[in-house]
C-alpha cells in the first residue's frame, strides 16, 4: 500500500512535469506562431521535420509537418476554401497551375526571405521559392535486368518483359514519362493515343501497373518488379535501405520538375510560414537535405553538390533537362487518367 | 395406433461390463444390467454418478473403453449412432428451433429415407398420439414446456425405434405438470410396448415409471431391483439413504446369538435385533431406520432412545416429528395421523422406539458422509 | 412507443445528426448539384460509361467472392471452436482477433511478401513442380481475394462463435441419433442454426470488402479497379466532387439494398427465435 502511494505521488509529479514541459515550448512557440506545412509523405516528411524544425525554433517559431501528396494537398485546401488546413503547400508546376487557377495560393513577398538572393532567378518563383529540382528517369535493379537505354528499350528488349511497373496519370513522375513517350512513339507530347496504342500492343507491360511510386518502391524491395519510373530521390531512398538500385537518365533526356513551396490564400501564420520558406532555402538546411537518404538537389547557390548528386546531374546539366508543358498536360490530364485506368482494367 | 404396436419389434437391451473414463478418471466402471423387451427400466442416481455416460454409450454418442452393449441380437460396438435404430429424448429436448413441430417429427423419417407419403401419414399419426394434432405448423419456441416434451417424445418414436432412451425427460417441467406427463408416457409405452430406458435423478419419477430401477453411485451399479424391493431391502447404505429417508445410528457389534444380534450404539443405548447378522464382534456398524419405523412412546422400553421433540409437522395424512437425541444427533419419525395420535409439544422429552425387525445394518462409514448426495 | 425514453437517446441522436446524417445529406446534395440547379447529369455520366459499370460489377463480385471464401474458411473454424475445450477455444479466439489488432496496412504488406514471386505460394508451387518459373499472385484478383478473405475472416467467425457458444451440442446428437450423417447434420441442422450469424457476417464482410481501399489498391494494383478507388480518384486526383458523390451514393444504395434484403431474411420467423 505504501509503495502504491509513493508511486502514485511519483506519477502525479511525472504528469505535472509532462504537462509543464508540454506547456513551456507551446507558450514559447505561441510568441512567433507555428507554421503548418504540407510536405510529401515519407522521405520528405522525415527530412523536413528533422532539418527545418531546429532552424525555426531558434527563431521562435514552431513547425508542424503535415504529410500529403500534392493532389491531396489540393483536395484538402479546396475542401475548405478561405480556411486552408495548411499554411504552405509543396508541389510541382503541374499542381501549382491548378492551385493558381482555383485561387488557392498567393504571391509571396520576397523581401521577407533572407536567403532569397541565394537562389538562381529560375528558382525565384512569384508564387514561392523552388526548394529542389526533381530529376526523373528510370530506376532499375542491376541484379535482375540490364541497364536500360531509354523508354523504347523497355518495350523492345525482351529482358524487361513483365518486370516493368507503371503508374496511372495521377502521378507527376508518370505523366512526365508518358509525355516523353508520346514524343518518341507519337507525334508530340500530347499525342497520348500513341502511348495507349503502345500499351495495347504490349499487354505484359500492363500487368505491373500500380497506384503510386510508393507502392512501386515496396514492390521493388520485394523483387516483384525490376524497373519503374522514378526521381533521383526515390533511388537515393532505395539505396539508403541497402537495395541494389540504380538511376538512369533516358537517352532522350531526363524530365525534371522543380518543387516549390507556396503560401496558401488565408494562411493564418504568415510570419512562421515565411520563416519556414526561408529555412527551406537556407544553406544550413540544404546542406543536410543534399545528403543521403534524401540527396535533394540544392537550389541555394552556396551549397556545393555532393559526388552522389553529381553522378545523377550537375548544375550545368540542369538547363538540358526536359521541362514539360504543364498547362498542356493539365488540359488533358483528367481525360488521360480516365482513359488509362480503363485501358489498364481491360 | 394398433398399427404401431404390431410393427415396433421388441428387443432386449443388455449392457455388460461397460467402462468409460474421461481424462484418466473413470466415469463409469463395470456397468452391467438388462432391460427386457418391452420393459421400462430407470437408471437412477445423483447427478455426476455416470448414468448419462451409460445412456450416451448406449445411444452411440460415445465409445466406451470396455464392455458390450447388445440390443436384440446385435452387438452395438460396430454400429454407429445413426444406424442403431434408437429413439432418444434429450434433457432439454433438443428440438430443432428452425423446424416446425411436423418437420421435427419427420426428421428421423427423412434421415431413414421413408417415402414422402408415408412420412406425412406417420407425422399425423404421431401428432395424434401425443395429442398435438393442431400444432404441426408451430415452431418449438411457440409451444409450452409440456408440449415441447411431447414433441420430443413423438420425434424419438416416429421412426419406430426398438429402444427408447429418455434423459431426464421431465427435469425442465414444473411438478404439477410432471405427473400428468409421466402417466401419459407410461400409457404410450404400454401401447407401443417399446423397450425403454429412462435416466433420472428423481426417485419418485423413477419409481412411478419403471418396472425396475438400476441404482448408480460414483460410476458403479449399487443395486438392481423393483422399486419396492429397493425401498424395502436396500443392499447398500447409499441405496438406503438415496431412496426415501433414513435415520443413521452409529454403533458397535457386541454380541451374536442364534436368532438375535446386539449392537451398542455410540450414544450408549443398546439395540437388540431379532435376527442373526454376519458381522464380527467389535466391528463398527451403521444402523438405518426409516422414519415410519420409529414409534413414539411416553415410556422407556426395549430398543428405545430418549429424545427431545424439536418440531412436529403434519404432512397430509402423516405426522413428521423431528427430534434430537441426547448426543445431539437428529432423529426423524413419521406416523399415520389418527384421532388418538399424540401431538407432542416442542421441547417435550419422549422415547423413540426403533423397529428392530425392519431396520438395516451396514458396515460403518465415516460420519462426515452426507446421508444423501442430492 | 414510450415517450419517456426519448431524453436518453438525445445525445446519440445529436451525434448521429451532426456526424452522420448531415455529411450524408451534403454528399447526396453534391451528387445532384449542377451549375444550373439540381441535375441527375452526374448519375448519367456514371452509368453512361461502361467502364464505371464494370467497376461496380467487379466490386460486387469481389464482395460476393470474399463472402463465399470467408464462409468456406470461417464455418469450419467456428465448428472447431464449438467442439473444442476451453484452451483451444481461447487459442482460436486469439488467432482470430490477431488480424483485427494489426494495422490494415501492415497486413496488406505482409500479403505482398506472401503473394510475391519469391513468396511461399510461388516457392511451394515450384517445389511441387506445378510451375516451372516463379509466379506472382500480386495484381491478380485471386491474390486479392486471398488477402481479403484473411483480413475479413474475423468478421464472419465472431458472429458464428457468438451463436454457437449459445448452441448446445445436443442438437447434433439428436440429429445423429435420428439417423443423420455428417453432411446431413451440417446442411439441415448446423447451417440453419448458424444462419443468423452467417447473415450478420455476410453483411459485415460484404460491406467491408466493397468499401475498403488500401488492400485493393496495393494488392489489386491498378488493373483491378473497385468503386472506392474510383471515388478516391474522382475526389483526390480529378477533383470531380459531384461525380464522386454520385458514385458514393450509388455504392451506398446498392450495398444498402443488399443489407435490407439480408435483414429481411433474418427477420424470418424460423430465424428470430434462436438468433
Amino acid at each position: 500500500m505504501h509503495d502504491f502511494k509513493l508511486s502514485r505521488r511519483h506519477f502525479g509529479m511525472l504528469a505535472a512535469g509532462v504537462a509543464a514541459s508540454a506547456a513551456l515550448p507551446f507558450s514559447a512557440r505561441a510568441a512567433g506562431g507555428t507554421a503548418i506545412a504540407a510536405t510529401f509523405p515519407g522521405n520528405w516528411e522525415d527530412a523536413y521535420r528533422k532539418a527545418l524544425t531546429p532552424i525555426l525554433e531558434a527563431e521562435g517559431f514552431g513547425l508542424t509537418i503535415a504529410p500529403a501528396m500534392a493532389q491531396d494537398q489540393l483536395a484538402k485546401v479546396m475542401a475548405s476554401p478561405g480556411n486552408p488546413p495548411f499554411d504552405t503547400l509543396l508541389m510541382s508546376p503541374g499542381q501549382m497551375a491548378i492551385a493558381i487557377e482555383k485561387d488557392l495560393i498567393q504571391k509571396i513577398d520576397p523581401s521577407r526571405l533572407k536567403n532569397w538572393n541565394m537562389l538562381d532567378p529560375a528558382f525565384q518563383g512569384e508564387y514561392g521559392p523552388t526548394v529542389t529540382i526533381e530529376v526523373n528517369g528510370i530506376a532499375y535493379n542491376p541484379d535482375m535486368v540490364p541497364k536500360p537505354k531509354g523508354y523504347r528499350d523497355l518495350f523492345e528488349n525482351p529482358a524487361y518483359q513483365g518486370k516493368v511497373s507503371w503508374t496511372g496519370f495521377a502521378s507527376n513522375t508518370a505523366v512526365m514519362a508518358y509525355t516523353e513517350m508520346a514524343k518518341i512513339f507519337g507525334s508530340g507530347p500530347d499525342d497520348m493515343d500513341a502511348v495507349f496504342k503502345l500499351f495495347k500492343e504490349h499487354p505484359e507491360q500492363l500487368q505491373g501497373v500500380v497506384d503510386s511510386t510508393n507502392h512501386q518502391m515496396t514492390l521493388f524491395q520485394q523483387g516483384e518488379i525490376a524497373v519503374f519510373m522514378c526521381s533521383t530521390g526515390n533511388v537515393a531512398r532505395l539505396k539508403s535501405l541497402g537495395m541494389n538500385a540504380e538511376f538512369v537518365q533516358p537517352e532522350t533526356g531526363s524530365p525534371a520538375a522543380p518543387v516549390n513551396i507556396h503560401l496558401t490564400k488565408g494562411a493564418k501564420n504568415l510570419d512562421a510560414a515565411y520563416a519556414y520558406m526561408d529555412a527551406a532555402i537556407s544553406k544550413a538546411a540544404q546542406d543536410i537535405l543534399k545528403m543521403p537518404p534524401t540527396e535533394m538537389f540544392p537550389t541555394n547557390k552556396d551549397v556545393a553538390l555532393t559526388p552522389g548528386i553529381e553522378a545523377y546531374v550537375t548544375r550545368d546539366q540542369l538547363s538540358k533537362m526536359v521541362y514539360p508543358d504543364w498547362a498542356a498536360i493539365n488540359k488533358n490530364r483528367a481525360e488521360w487518367i480516365r482513359a488509362f485506368d480503363a485501358l489498364v482494367a481491360g | 395406433m394398433p398399427d404401431i404396436a404390431t410393427v415396433a419389434d421388441r428387443k432386449r437391451l443388455s449392457v455388460r461390463g461397460v467402462t468409460h473414463s474421461y481424462g484418466g478418471q473413470n466415469a463409469v466402471s463395470e456397468i452391467s444390467f438388462d432391460v427386457e423387451a418391452g420393459e421400462i427400466v430407470a437408471l437412477l442416481g445423483p447427478s455426476g454418478c455416470g448414468k448419462s455416460t451409460v445412456l450416451r454409450a448406449i445411444a452411440g454418442l460415445i465409445q466406451p473403453k470396455a464392455g458390450r452393449i447388445v440390443l436384440g441380437d446385435d452387438d452395438l460396438a460396430h454400429i454407429s449412432a445413426r444406424s442403431r435404430g434408437i429413439g432418444m429424448v434429450f434433457q432439454n429436448y433438443a428440438l430443432f428451433p428452425h423446424l416446425t413441430v411436423s418437420e421435427n417429427i419427420a426428421y428421423p423419417l427423412a434421415c431413414q429415407k421413408v417415402p414422402r407419403g408415408e412420412r406425412k401419414a406417420r407425422v399425423e399419426e404421431m401428432l395424434a398420439l401425443v395429442r398435438l394434432g393442431d400444432y404441426g405448423n408451430r415452431l418449438p419456441r411457440e409451444l409450452s414446456g409440456g408440449q415441447q416434451q411431447r414433441v420430443a417424445v413423438a420425434r424419438a418414436i416416429a421412426a419406430r425405434p426398438s429402444l427408447l432412451l429418455l434423459d431426464e425427460p421431465f427435469g425442465a417441467l414444473d411438478r404439477a405438470l410432471r405427473f400428468d406427463l409421466q402417466v401419459e408416457l407410461l400409457h404410450l409405452q404400454k401401447t407401443l410396448g417399446i423397450t425403454t430406458l429412462i435416466v433420472t435423478h428423481d426417485q419418485e419419477e423413477a419409481q412411478s415409471l419403471a418396472n425396475r430401477l438400476v441404482l448408480m453411485n460414483k460410476g458403479n451399479v449399487e443395486q438392481i431391483d423393483t422399486p419396492m424391493a429397493v425401498y424395502d431391502r436396500p443392499k447398500t447404505l447409499f441405496v438406503n439413504t438415496f431412496i426415501g429417508q433414513a435415520n443413521m445410528l452409529h454403533g458397535t457389534f457386541t454380541e451374536l446369538q442364534t436368532a438375535s444380534t446386539n449392537i451398542a450404539l455410540d450414544n450408549g443405548f443398546p439395540l437388540n435385533l431379532p435376527r442373526r447378522l454376519n458381522f464380527t464382534v467389535g466391528s463398527k456398524v451403521t444402523v438405518t431406520v426409516r422414519p415410519e419405523e420409529v414409534r413414539l412412546s411416553s415410556q422407556p422400553g426395549e430398543n428405545t432412545l430418549p429424545a427431545t421433540v424439536t418440531v412436529s409437522v403434519p404432512l397430509g395424512p402423516t405426522l413428521v416429528h423431528d427430534m434430537v437425541l441426547a448426543d445431539g444427533s437428529g432423529l426423524r419419525a413419521s406416523e399415520v395421523r389418527g384421532p388418538s395420535t399424540l401431538i407432542p409439544e416442542p421441547g417435550m422429552t419422549i422415547f423413540a422406539e426403533i423397529d428392530t425387525a425392519r431396520c438395516h445394518v451396514f458396515p460403518a462409514v465415516p460420519e462426515s458422509m452426507p446421508s444423501t448426495e442430492r | 412507443m414510450k415517450a419517456s425514453g426519448f431524453p436518453y437517446v438525445v445525445p446519440m441522436l445529436m451525434l448521429s445528426v451532426a456526424f452522420f446524417a448531415t455529411p450524408l445529406a451534403v454528399l447526396v446534395g453534391f451528387s445532384f448539384s449542377g451549375p444550373g440547379g439540381a441535375t441527375v447529369e452526374h448519375y448519367g455520366r456514371f452509368f453512361g460509361d461502361a467502364f464505371n459499370f464494370r467497376v461496380l460489377v467487379s466490386t460486387a463480385r469481389l464482395g460476393l467472392e470474399t463472402v463465399v471464401g470467408t464462409t468456406l474458411l470461417g464455418v469450419p473454424i467456428a465448428l472447431l471452436y464449438w467442439h473444442s475445450g476451453r484452451t483451444t477455444r481461447q487459442v482460436i479466439i486469439f488467432l482470430t482477433l490477431i488480424p483485427m489488432l494489426t494495422s490494415n496496412v501492415v497486413r496488406t504488406f505482409a500479403w505482398i511478401v506472401i503473394l510475391g514471386r519469391q513468396g511461399p505460394i510461388s516457392e511451394a508451387l515450384m517445389a511441387l513442380g506445378l510451375t516451372g518459373s516463379p509466379i506472382s499472385l500480386m495484381f491478380t484478383e485471386f491474390g486479392l481475394l486471398l488477402a481479403m478473405c484473411q483480413i475479413d475472416l474475423p468478421l464472419i467467425i465472431l458472429p458464428l462463435v457468438a451463436i454457437l457458444s449459445r448452441t448446445p451440442v445436443q442438437f447434433t446428437e439428436a440429429a445423429q441419433v435420428s439417423g443423420a450423417g455428417p453432411w446431413r447434420i451440417l446442411v439441415t441442422v448446423l447451417l440453419p442454426l448458424m444462419l443468423p450469424g452467417l447473415l450478420a457476417g455476410w453483411i459485415l464482410v460484404f460491406a467491408s470488402t466493397s468499401s475498403s481501399f488500401v488492400t485493393q489498391a496495393v494488392i489489386g494494383g491498378a488493373r483491378n479497379v473497385y468503386v472506392p478507388q474510383l471515388i478516391y480518384r474522382e475526389v483526390g486526383t480529378l477533383f470531380d466532387w459531384p461525380l464522386a458523390s454520385a458514385i458514393a451514393v450509388v455504392l451506398l444504395v446498392s450495398t444498402g439494398c443488399l443489407l435490407v434484403a439480408m435483414t429481411m431474411i433474418s427477420r424470418h420467423r424460423r430465424l428470430v427465435g434462436h438468433a
